[in-house]
């Protein structure tokens, strides 16, 4: 074999290797993980699938016992079938979490000692809030490629008084400290790792070095003797790993389109629902060589978009009760409900309950012939 | 994130016992937070670390600098949502802040 030919040759393989790259199931890695990468993913996936109990400083208010009891399907990571309660109050413009009143999350379940104590089974619900909202818990695969997307790309495609007249008018949420959000159904929350320390303390009670005060009970103290685990409850350590899993947990690769989901494809971008849903983003710079200046299929664009009145619930930051971060479309085909609060029991549902800036859209699929509908959602399904 | 687990880490220095405070200095503390209510001498701002959500009171002196807008405004021109930053001191007496600077005005 002379020398060109060799090289032909392993270039042919290459690209057959690349080719026939495994599929990355949901609760797969990213690709491309070094060794240490891999060994904190693994690690922290056990932290992640942990089960708290008060001894080990769950509650006295939580949600659920430990992050995979909800993100658990089918995989950890996943989605989960809970749907817990958040409220706010509305005040004229400005939005009230209602901090003084035990926060935003009202917490379903108390510890043993904390129901002896005060005779309740759930967090008392706020009496100054406005609305209620139910929330389902979502994927978190893919949510270190959506940190990793530098700001000034979000920012990119807000348009708040819709200058380009196409009834889009995207805007960013803020965070308590002014920074731009991005996670959360409102897009409240400005970072990965803060978003993960926060659910510590408001989904399980867990305190941790970024959180080191429990919630209180509805604006109260917790009673004497009922908490009695030091804090920070788990480590910087335990916190980290924790991170990292979520961080590096990888999105599912999109199941393989047939004629109907080619046809699919096209129809999401004609009828409009792609100007929200943006089909890929690209991260910026990264620690981490598998986030960095990565393009990946996201189809949100991060940004906060009016719903419209049917689907409104709670503000938060600078979200309206009617404004909802556009959703990433992530492991569709392992869904079994959607919208924020699992209303919607099908896509077709879950298309039509769009509202507010999403009504051009959502007009033009119920328009399509049935067909073009259906190939609209064998492509959703394949993601 | 550091300013932000600092400031939960003051929320637990406010909550503890009156014993424990007494026994802190007057060490230095920076928030940013959006004003929850603004008082006649008394600030409250919304901090926090994701869904975990916090109030810190702090109190204000007449040599209070706040500025706003490219100028110096007075404390009864912050409003609910404003941002803030505020560098306070944690006395004995509570959180005192020194500097208040508007960020962002509410929507």
């Amino acid at each position: 074999m002379n020398g060109a030919r060799g090289w032909a040759a392993v270039a042919l393989l290459i690209s057959v290797a690349a080719g026939c790259e495994r599929p990355l199931k949901p609760g797969d890695p990213l690709r491309g993980l070094n060794r240490a990468e891999q060994d904190r993913f693994a690690r922290g996936k056990v932290v992640f699938d942990s089960t708290f109990t008060p001894e080990k400083g769950l509650g006295p208010l939580f949600n659920a016992t430990g992050c995979g009891e909800c993100h658990e399907e089918p995989a950890k990571g996943g989605s989960g079938d809970e749907v817990e309660v958040h409220a706010t109050a509305f005040k004229g413009r400005v939005c009230d979490p209602l901090v003084e009143e035990g926060g935003f999350v009202i917490q379903q379940h108390t510890t043993p000692a904390l129901k002896q104590a005060l005779g309740i089974d759930s967090e008392p619900f706020p009496p100054s809030a406005t609305a209620r909202a139910m929330r389902t818990s979502p994927v978190v695969f893919a949510r270190g490629l959506l940190d990793a997307v530098p700001e000034s790309v979000i920012l990119a495609y807000a348009d708040p008084e819709d200058k380009n007249h196409d009834g889009i008018a995207g805007r960013p949420n803020r965070f308590t400290d002014g920074r731009v959000g991005r996670f959360g159904r409102k897009a409240f929350v400005p970072a990965l790792d803060e978003f993960n320390a926060g659910a510590f303390s408001a989904e399980m009670g867990i305190t941790n070095p970024a959180v080191r005060t429990e919630e209180t009970i509805g604006g109260k103290p917790i009673p004497a003797g009922v908490d009695p685990v030091p804090e920070p409850e788990i480590n910087q350590e335990e916190l980290d790993l924790t991170d990292a899993f979520v961080r590096l947990l990888a999105p599912p690769t999109p199941l393989k389109l047939g004629r109907d989901g080619r046809r699919g494809r096209e129809l999401f971008s004609d009828i409009g629902c792609a100007a929200c849903h943006v089909p890929t983003l690209r991260t910026g710079d990264s620690p981490i060589a598998a986030l960095r200046n990565k393009e990946f299929a996201a189809y949100t664009d991060l940004l906060l978009h009016d719903m419209g009145p049917d689907l409104a619930d709670i503000c938060l930051g600078l979200a309206k009760p009617s404004d909802f971060r556009t959703e990433p479309l992530l492991d569709l085909r392992d869904a079994k409900h959607f919208l924020h609060d699992g209303r919607a029991a099908t896509l077709e549902q879950a298309i039509e309950g769009h509202g507010g800036e999403a009504t051009g859209a959502r007009d033009r699929f119920k328009g399509l012939p049935a067909a073009d509908r259906a190939a609209l959602v064998a492509f959703l399904k394949s993601l | 994130m550091r300013n932000l687990t600092r400031a939960v880490a003051l929320t637990a220095i406010l909550l503890a016992p009156g014993a424990a405070l007494s026994a802190q200095r007057e060490l230095p503390y920076t928030f940013q937070g959006t004003v929850r209510a603004v008082k006649a001498g008394a600030l409250d701002l919304i901090i926090g670390v994701g869904e975990a959500v916090r109030v810190v009171h702090m109190r204000t002196q007449s040599a209070t600098a706040v500025f706003g807008e490219g100028a110096s405004i007075a404390l009864g021109d912050l409003q609910p949502g404003d941002v803030v930053r505020a560098d306070c001191r944690l006395t004995q007496a509570g959180l005192i802040a020194d500097k208040i600077e508007l960020k962002r005005r509410a929507p």
